[in-house]
């Protein structure tokens, strides 16, 4: 399956302003370049991990700094 | 009192610069259609060297400054790191050139003459990176010290590729943004560029091989 179709089953949708794959349920978001360069089983793992912060989660190549961070969580809502 | 956007900031930050833009633009073109102008007139019936240029749009600097950053957002903490002059390519200028033989010809041309003598240079990698086209970016210090102008030289067909790709993939009006950064897409841009490249030398082969002068009428 490709590494798309199971983060599409997962319920995640594309941002094309951010090139993000988004659920706002589980406030997870993967970059499209993570997504990229990660394996479909990786992909997968993360998509099944708890996470217990309350706040997003952000699985990208580079981690984000606070301030993206912010500004992330303000535009996605 | 709202605090201003970043994006705010380096619009007025663009159209400020965008007369000077404009010079740049008009005088990096006119500069290297002199110095091509020995090498049109020696061209053969089916060569060909074409200069264009174009100024870097608003929406497409502030992509420009964005792409790097996963999330495209531009980080609130950084404000004054983001800058319209920290781009290369403000002011630009394509060569394109058909066969792929006159390329070095050009580069070299243009090379050894001011401003480019000391420009820095930047090749565009294609091909799956088995191919570098020519670029180099600088200052044509006569119009501005600030804004930089960018040219790079490029076989014909690949260039006429690009044009439209690059407003495809980078100039969306939404549907296909994210269409630069698919593995797919990328994948298939790169055997374009590959078969529109073995064309040329192929091309070039035959061409050569079968170079006939023209007959001279009695």
């Amino acid at each position: 399956m490709k590494k798309k179709d199971i983060l599409w089953e997962a319920d995640y949708r594309y941002n094309f302003d951010r090139d993000l794959f988004v659920n706002r349920k589980a406030k997870k978001a993967f970059s499209l370049e993570f997504v990229d360069d990660h394996r479909e089983d990786e992909i997968r793992r993360r998509i099944e991990a708890s996470t217990s912060s309350g706040g997003w989660t952000f699985y990208f190549n580079s981690d984000p700094s606070e301030g993206v961070k912010r500004e992330l969580e303000r535009v996605l809502g | 009192m709202p605090e201003r956007t970043i994006e705010n900031r380096l619009r007025e930050e663009y159209f400020d610069l965008l007369p000077v833009i404009r010079q740049v633009t008009l005088h990096l073109e006119t500069i290297i259609r002199y110095r091509t102008l020995s090498i049109l007139r020696d061209l053969k019936p089916y060569e060909q060297v074409v200069v264009k240029s174009r100024v870097k749009e608003y929406e497409s600097a502030k992509n420009k400054l964005l792409r790097p950053q996963e999330g495209d957002v531009f980080d609130p903490d950084k404000s004054e790191e983001y800058s319209i002059l920290k781009l290369r390519d403000l002011a630009g200028v394509r060569v394109l050139v058909f066969p792929h033989d006159r390329l070095k010809e050009v580069d070299q041309k243009l090379g050894e003459n001011e401003p480019f003598k000391n420009w820095t240079s930047d090749p565009v990698k294609y091909a799956r990176g088995f191919v570098q086209a020519p670029k180099y970016y600088g200052f044509c210090s006569e119009v501005s010290h600030i804004v930089q102008g960018e040219y790079q030289i490029i076989p014909m067909l690949i260039g006429h590729f690009w044009e439209v790709e690059h407003s495809a993939m980078y100039k969306p009006a939404g549907w296909a943004k994210g269409a630069d950064k698919d593995h797919d897409m990328k994948t298939l841009r790169a055997k374009v560029e590959c078969s529109l490249l073995r064309f040329e030398r192929e091309f070039e082969r035959f061409a050569k091989k079968n170079a006939q002068p023209p007959s001279e009428t009695p």
